[in-house]
């Protein structure tokens, strides 16, 4: 057995996959890491084939691209970027802004406030995984707030990636997920000046695997949780 | 009435099906961008909106159904990790192909009718 989880049968998420699919109900993203400076040109031929057949998901047109009734004639993209990596704001920002798309950042809350000196062992013990080669010796690795505010006020989207990149499961405990979901709300409210609306668990667990969660991802105000294989829409 | 329901997948395109997946899982994911189709699902209890769509995700949701049933054939036990993998080899195969406007949208492919 793998590292995902199912909130139910294998059968009851390739139905609802299906369902979803053939309904026209979906969303086209594209995963990223790090990006390191060494593939900076893979990552920007991509970006030109891109901009020549889809349109950007914004903040302002998610809502109709999450539930298709999206109506430029390209379908929308939207570029996801998991851990909040500086090389992140580096290399791919320049890449995004030139061919006119919006990353969506999905950071770990409490990453950006650790101090550089321990961010690759924190990065190492949370299953952060940095690229091979280290581009900054000696420095951050991690996007700070204030480049996140800027990133923000440039339209780039925002997600919270849980507070430690933690990984749920159905027996999570409660004073565990009101860290995980609380505090890591209370975190990107304080980094970004004001609150996110997607969250995403490591390994993307969907809504159902942890009823606790679910709700207390309500109660914290996040109105999307973005899965292995779905966005789904909580509130 | 015609039954319409497709044969099995030659055993043939199920290897090289599954050798693409196994080719996929092996990169540098740390690294590289990953396209991937995510379903849009509404928990709110609102009745989904009619929507107009393109027949874009019936032709991924039939290519889905049909490498989970391939699949199959060879593996009884499926879980949630071959999910991850069908659909990113789809994605894989597809991303691009299924956001090329229609040939007579193309306005690359048509500069007369543009300048008409």
């Amino acid at each position: 057995m793998g590292e995902l989880l199912l909130p139910g049968t294998f059968d009851d998420t390739l139905n609802a996959l299906v369902r979803g699919l053939s309904a026209g109900r979906m969303l086209r993203v594209v995963n990223f890491h790090a990006t390191p400076s060494y593939r900076r040109e893979e990552y920007r031929r991509q970006f030109a084939t891109y901009a020549k057949l889809f349109a950007p998901i914004t903040f302002e047109n998610f809502d109709s691209a999450f539930d298709g009734t999206w109506t430029d004639p390209r379908p929308g993209l939207m570029p996801v970027l998991f851990e909040g990596f500086r090389d992140n704001v580096d290399v791919m920002l320049p890449i995004l802004e030139e061919f006119g798309f919006k990353g969506w950042f999905f950071v770990p809350s409490a990453f950006p406030a650790v101090v550089p000196d321990i961010q690759r062992s924190y990065a190492k013990a949370h299953k952060l995984h940095l690229p091979r080669k280290d581009e900054y010796p000696g420095e951050r690795v991690v996007m700070t707030w204030d480049e996140a505010r800027d990133l923000a006020n440039r339209g780039h989207g925002f997600a919270c990636h849980s507070r430690s990149h933690f990984e749920l499961t159905p027996e999570t405990p409660d004073h565990v997920l009101w860290d995980e979901i609380h505090t890591a709300a209370n975190e990107m409210r304080a980094g970004l000046g004001w609150p996110v609306e997607i969250f995403c668990w490591l390994h993307g667990a969907e809504a159902g695997i942890n009823p606790r969660a679910d709700a207390m991802l309500r109660e914290a105000g996040f109105r999307y949780l973005f899965s292995n294989f779905k966005v789904q829409r909580l509130a | 009435m015609i039954n319409f329901s497709l044969p099995p997948l030659p055993e043939e395109e199920v290897d090289a099906r599954l050798a693409d997946m196994d080719r996929l899982g092996s990169r540098d994911y740390a690294e590289i961008g990953v396209p991937m189709f995510l379903v849009a699902e509404d928990l709110t209890g609102h009745a989904p909106r009619r929507i107009a769509h393109d027949g874009t995700g019936r032709i991924l949701a039939l290519l889905l159904a049909e490498g989970v049933e391939a699949l199959r054939t060879r593996r009884p036990d499926l879980d949630a990790d071959d999910i991850a993998r069908l659909i990113e080899a789809l994605a894989d195969r597809h991303f691009l192909s299924l956001a090329t406007p229609a040939f007579s949208r193309a306005t690359d492919l048509h500069p007369a009718a543009e300048a008409g």
